[in-house]
């Protein structure tokens, strides 16, 4: 029984790493590392002060990429929940992707789909928290 | 009761199967649902991506067949044992993510999914225990 027991793992490892090779020559978010998703997508990160003032000139479009329960409970303002079959918004502006700390994978899927689209693609990582942190406003959803 | 061991495997099989399949179409979404147990590393993380939708698959289609029964079940078997650990450990932490299960028809962890892992694990030693 343990040869059996054997082949069923060898047989799984062997298909999970031609499948895993093929998500990875896929580009796969779930193998972008911070750094390589950087040099492939042209986004680039922000902090919260160039952030802020973007927001206040009204250029800010706020993507989130967390789930919709997230979002549901504080998202920031006038954020929209990111989806591949999303309206895309108007090109003058300047979309700013937040996300949390277990979000990164789907913070650059979302960099990518707006970076190939022509949009400038900032990177507002765990912006939620830094938002609230500096005391600026969320929307939550009895404020929608 | 060679009926019930063959309806029970059909069960155990169609789940185990299904569970696979929507894993592999959907790895990101399996991904993402690992890294909010807040448990593995991410290295663990991708590597679980990977194999447990396969492991999962082949178990599944041999538990069908006699001469593999025995070692798919036991197989199967661990799995929910190690499904029930981590599914405990996240609702000891209080958190509740999705559970990752069946890819979009995953539901929150909970006592509930605890209790459902029990019955998997039940019919998988049932099966193991009544191959011969």
């Amino acid at each position: 029984m343990i040869k059996k027991i054997l082949f069923i793992l060898i047989i799984s490892a062997l298909a999970s790493s031609i499948y895993g090779f093929i998500l990875y020559k896929k580009g796969s978010p779930i193998f972008t590392s911070k750094k390589a998703a950087f040099q492939k997508i042209k986004a680039k990160p922000a902090g919260f002060d160039e952030v802020l003032k973007l927001y206040e000139q009204g250029v800010v479009i706020f993507v989130d990429v967390r789930d919709e329960k997230a979002y549901r409970k504080a998202h920031l303002p006038g954020a929209v929940l990111f989806n591949p079959n999303m309206k895309e918004p108007p090109r003058d502006k300047v979309i700013v992707i937040y996300n949390d700390e277990n979000t990164y994978p789907q913070a650059f899927e979302a960099a990518k789909w707006f970076s190939e689209k022509g949009y400038r693609v900032l990177l507002f990582f765990d912006g939620l928290r830094i938002w609230k942190e500096q005391g600026k406003e969320v929307v939550t959803s009895e404020g929608c | 009761m060679k009926a019930v061991e063959n309806i029970v495997a059909g069960l155990l099989g169609a789940i185990f199967i299904f569970s696979g399949i929507v894993k592999i179409i959907d790895p990101v979404l399996f991904y993402r649902d690992i890294m909010e147990y807040k448990i593995f590393p991410r290295p663990v993380a991708i590597a679980g991506t990977l194999f447990m939708p396969w492991l999962e698959l082949f178990c599944g289609i041999l538990v069908l067949f006699y001469s593999f029964r025995k070692p798919a079940s036991l197989l199967i078997a661990a799995m929910n044992l190690f499904f029930i650990i981590i599914v405990s450990i996240v609702l000891l932490k209080g958190i509740r993510p999705e559970c990752g299960c069946f890819g979009p028809f995953s539901e929150e962890a909970s006592v509930g999914l605890i209790i459902r892992d029990l019955i998997f694990l039940a019919m998988s030693l049932f099966l193991f225990f009544r191959t011969s």
